[in-house]
């Protein structure tokens, strides 16, 4: 994850890719310094753009997953003790504006708002932490990027995206890839030929048709994957699909099953 | 004897002359949702539900033994009509239990083309069908030769049909066998083939009605040159009369002179005939049940709905007086409104279908896991242990000289309550004593929603309300008030919800202002009005249209600006715009299958509130 030398060669990055203009829209917001919001399913593949670009652009990368309990000081650092002294530790926002890095923010509305705050000086032009706690006055440095992402789908009304937070940011959605691309992205990652991921691929539009009705997610390009790697260890194709695809979206036996019989009728259950 | 004797030879006779495996049956109860999910994973319009259907007269060919035994004239065949997808409620043509599982599937899997085969090409339609699904679904192609081989053996021997059905059958054979053989050959309209299990039909409704068109025309012949032969005998003059009402005009005497019976009486005795206590059985008879399709001529407009005064409930209060926004002056009207808090009458305990009661207690054991748990509170006066971190910041403060004098040093284990109220508002207008299916209203989806609601919230320890409301003029909003904060969830409360009941109409507004005002008391810091109704706000005034949608929108607004959070949940036919305009785009749900409420309400909160 850390990799602090100018630009790479494209073949030694994580393999990432691009669907629309994402990395040139990326490109172009680090060198003006603007904030970042990807918005996406869970496992459409904005962890691995971000990662990517991080190493694209030669910047270390700081991930945090967001949750209900994150307190302000876990973003921005902390008084430690130690032999009888005191000292300051950085969280990973001070981090990463210290070090021009890239700060990662996943599923920033988990994060209670009060938490959120805290970065509100970076996201405007002043690009400005204050740290209270000791009095210091960080300016970022034009290498530093704010990048959060949330997952859209989730409606909820107590919890959700300020308004106001989210104008802060330039925002980019991401969404599951077509499936030609998908099977490529399947192939590649999991190691399997063609033709197998392309019937996944398939298989997976067919079942997002489902999400709201029957399902409460679709299947992520992440859940092909697993599928594509349990086959690929020889595990039988209608048991990989049933562990990776069917029981992980669906906790009812009878969506499960039929699941299993949209499978079969893809896959043949032969 | 000589009835047991008949008993045995039909049942002898019809095992004989059909096909049937019982012990191998499947049913679509049991597959019924499987099947669903299948059907729209493949590609099955989300709109369509499925259903069972009965059997069904066909034309198809009979042998000498079905002839014999009076069998084989009905079957079920798979069909779409209007907004569903009708498979047979048994399948047990074929030896295997997973055969006729797989026939399920099959079947389900042509439909999800969301093709009606077309009436005189059924023949190609469906071998069109066939391959569409057998290149699309290379998983089905084995079962698909399993389940055509095992038709292919059920069909009659082609030597044994009349000569002019010979051709059809063949050609219908080599169809099952291979689906991308070459046809020409399709059904003519004089001959029908025994049906074929793995196809669709079109549907029978249809058919049928057309055949009786064509039934009806012969009988006005016939009826014409029966008339012809009667004419000046006058005593036993027949006169066809047509059940509709010609003419607008007004009524013109007064119903109860009329003179005497046998003169003439317009009425559709057709329906009368409903004392007969097993009303399945005759169901399970009838070829088709009729259902007039007539259209009636006029509509009138009247307010007929005031219950009368001695089982009328009761008022409470004189009125609460509100404001009303009128759109065109663009000014909030005060003492616009009268809102009365009413008292249910409750006539009898509640008792909820066996199925809701089971939906209930399932849902409310997935809701007692939400209960707040307790919570351990850092940066303490007092407490079980001791916070490490406030303590670390203490030491960190001190011997920087800034220490405090009194420092929060411990922990402590609470019990924390979430910090939200929720208030439910449900329309209870008379537009919910529409039907749903069967004999059930919305009225009793909503009855069955809140119960539901109840009991899980109060499982999850909630601090919620449930209301309803209905309105007549602004002179008289009433509002119910099911459950209030206070009080406990208990029969009391279940009994209040089964009694409610449709009337009125939906001055929306009034009520959510005063359940604004009920909800503003509540000393949480989040807030929250869910607003269940069926359509658009309106009342016998200028209520109706933009007047009521305006102020609807504007005390969504005034509830907003309290820290309220508004959301609607809309069981109206189609989710029409007037939700975004009056909600706002994010606030409202709109749910399309109104069957799924009692189950999706709880649900929604949890989604909305977690």
């Amino acid at each position: 994850m850390s990799n602090t030398s100018p630009l790479k060669h494209s073949d030694s990055l994580s393999y990432y890719q691009q669907q629309n203009n994402e990395v040139a829209l990326f490109e172009s917001a680090w060198n003006n310094q603007l904030p970042v919001l990807l918005k996406g399913p869970t496992g459409c593949g904005k962890t691995r753009f971000v990662q990517h670009m991080a190493e694209k652009l030669g910047r270390k990368l700081y991930t945090v997953a967001c949750h209900e309990d994150l307190t302000a000081s876990d973003l921005i650092g902390r008084h430690l003790i130690g032999d009888g002294e005191t000292y300051w530790q950085d969280g990973p926002l001070t981090r990463a504006v210290r070090e021009g890095a890239i700060c990662y923010l996943d599923e920033v509305v988990e994060a209670r708002k009060d938490s959120i705050v805290v970065m509100h000086p970076l996201t405007d032009d002043r690009r400005i932490l204050p740290i209270d706690r000791t009095g210091e006055l960080l300016h970022a440095p034009p290498e530093f990027m704010l990048v959060v992402s949330y997952n859209p789908g989730y409606q909820n009304l107590l919890k959700g995206m300020k308004p106001s937070t989210k104008q802060r940011f330039m925002s980019m959605s991401f969404d599951y890839p077509d499936k030609d691309m998908e099977a490529q992205i399947v192939a590649k990652e999991a190691g399997v030929d063609l033709e197998l991921a392309k019937l996944l691929a398939r298989l997976a539009s067919h079942i997002r048709q489902l999400k709201d009705h029957d399902l409460e997610e679709s299947a992520s390009t992440r859940l092909l994957i697993y599928a594509a790697t349990l086959i690929k260890s020889g595990i039988p194709v209608s048991e990989a699909c049933r562990a990776a695809i069917a029981e992980p979206l669906s906790d009812d036996i009878e969506v499960v099953e039929a699941l299993m019989q949209v499978m079969n009728a893809q896959l043949g259950d032969d | 004897m000589e009835e047991w004797v008949g008993v045995k030879w039909h049942h002898y006779i019809t095992n004989k002359s059909t096909i049937r495996y019982r012990e191998a049956a499947v049913s679509l109860n049991d597959l019924g949702k499987r099947l669903a999910v299948f059907f729209r994973a493949l590609g099955g319009d989300p709109g369509l539900s499925l259903a069972e259907t009965s059997d069904y007269i066909h034309d198809g060919h009979r042998t000498f033994l079905q002839k014999m035994a009076g069998s084989g004239v009905k079957q079920a065949l798979p069909h779409f009509h209007n907004e569903f997808f009708f498979l047979p409620h048994q399948i047990d043509c074929f030896p295997s239990k997973k055969a006729n599982e797989a026939l399920y599937y099959w079947l389900t899997a042509l439909a999800s083309l969301n093709h009606t085969p077309h009436k005189h090409h059924w023949i190609k339609h469906n071998q069109y069908l066939s391959q569409q699904i057998l290149n699309n679904w290379p998983g089905l192609r084995s079962r698909y030769k399993t389940l055509s081989r095992l038709q292919l053996q059920h069909r009659p021997k082609i030597s044994s049909l009349p000569k002019k059905l010979q051709p059809v059958e063949r050609a219908l054979q080599k169809v099952i066998a291979d689906p991308w053989c070459d046809n020409d050959v399709e059904v003519g309209h004089d001959v029908q083939p025994l049906p074929v299990m793995l196809w669709l039909y079109p549907s029978p409704i249809n058919t049928v009605a057309e055949r009786r068109d064509q039934d009806h025309q012969g009988d006005q012949e016939q009826e014409q040159k029966l008339a012809a032969k009667n004419l000046g005998d006058k005593k036993y003059k027949a006169e066809q009369m047509d059940d509709r009402d010609q003419g607008d005009g007004l009524i013109a005497f007064r119903l109860e002179s009329l003179f005497t019976w046998s003169e003439f009486l317009n009425l559709d005795r057709s329906e009368e005939d409903t004392d007969d206590e097993d009303l399945q059985s005759v169901a399970d008879d009838l070829d088709k049940i009729t259902v007039s399709s007539g259209k009636t001529a006029s509509k009138v407009k009247l307010d007929l709905d005031l219950p009368s005064a001695e089982y009328d409930d009761v008022v409470l209060t004189e009125g609460i007086l509100l404001p009303e926004w009128h759109y065109k002056k663009e000014q909030l009207i005060e003492k616009q409104c009268a809102l009365q808090t009413m008292a249910l009458n409750i006539t009898e305990p509640a008792q909820w279908r066996e199925e809701t009661r089971k939906q209930a207690k399932m849902l409310k054991r997935q809701f007692e896991s939400l209960k707040p748990q307790r919570k351990w509170l850092d940066r303490q006066e007092q407490g079980d242990e001791a916070d490490l971190n406030s303590f670390l910041d203490f030491s960190v403060q001190r011997s920087m000289g800034k220490g405090t004098t009194d420092p929060n040093l411990y922990r402590q284990l609470h019990q924390t309550n979430r910090d939200l109220s929720t208030l439910l508002l449900a329309d209870l207008s008379l537009s919910t004593d529409a039907f749903v299916s069967g004999d059930r209203k919305v009225i009793d989806v909503i009855r069955e929603s809140l119960y539901i609601f109840g009991e899980c919230l109060s499982a999850a320890g909630e601090r919620f309300s449930i209301t309803g409301f209905a309105s007549k003029l602004r002179s008289h909003v009433r509002y119910y008030e099911l459950k209030g904060f206070d009080d406990r969830y208990d029969d009391t409360v279940r009994n209040r919800i089964y009694a409610i009941k449709p009337n009125f109409y939906t001055r929306m507004g009034a009520a959510i202002r005063y359940a604004t005002g009920q909800l503003t008391a509540q000393k949480t810091g989040q807030k929250l009005l869910l607003i269940l109704t069926d359509g658009k706000p309106n009342d016998l005034d200028q209520y109706e249209g933009r007047y009521g949608m305006e102020d609807t929108k504007h005390a969504v607004n005034a509830a907003r600006k309290e820290g309220l959070v508004p959301f609607c949940i809309s069981i109206d036919i189609e989710p029409h715009d007037y939700l975004a305009y009056i909600f706002g785009g994010q606030s409202f749900l709109h749910i399309k299958h109104i069957e799924e409420l009692p189950k999706k309400l709880p649900m929604l909160f949890y989604q909305l509130t977690h």
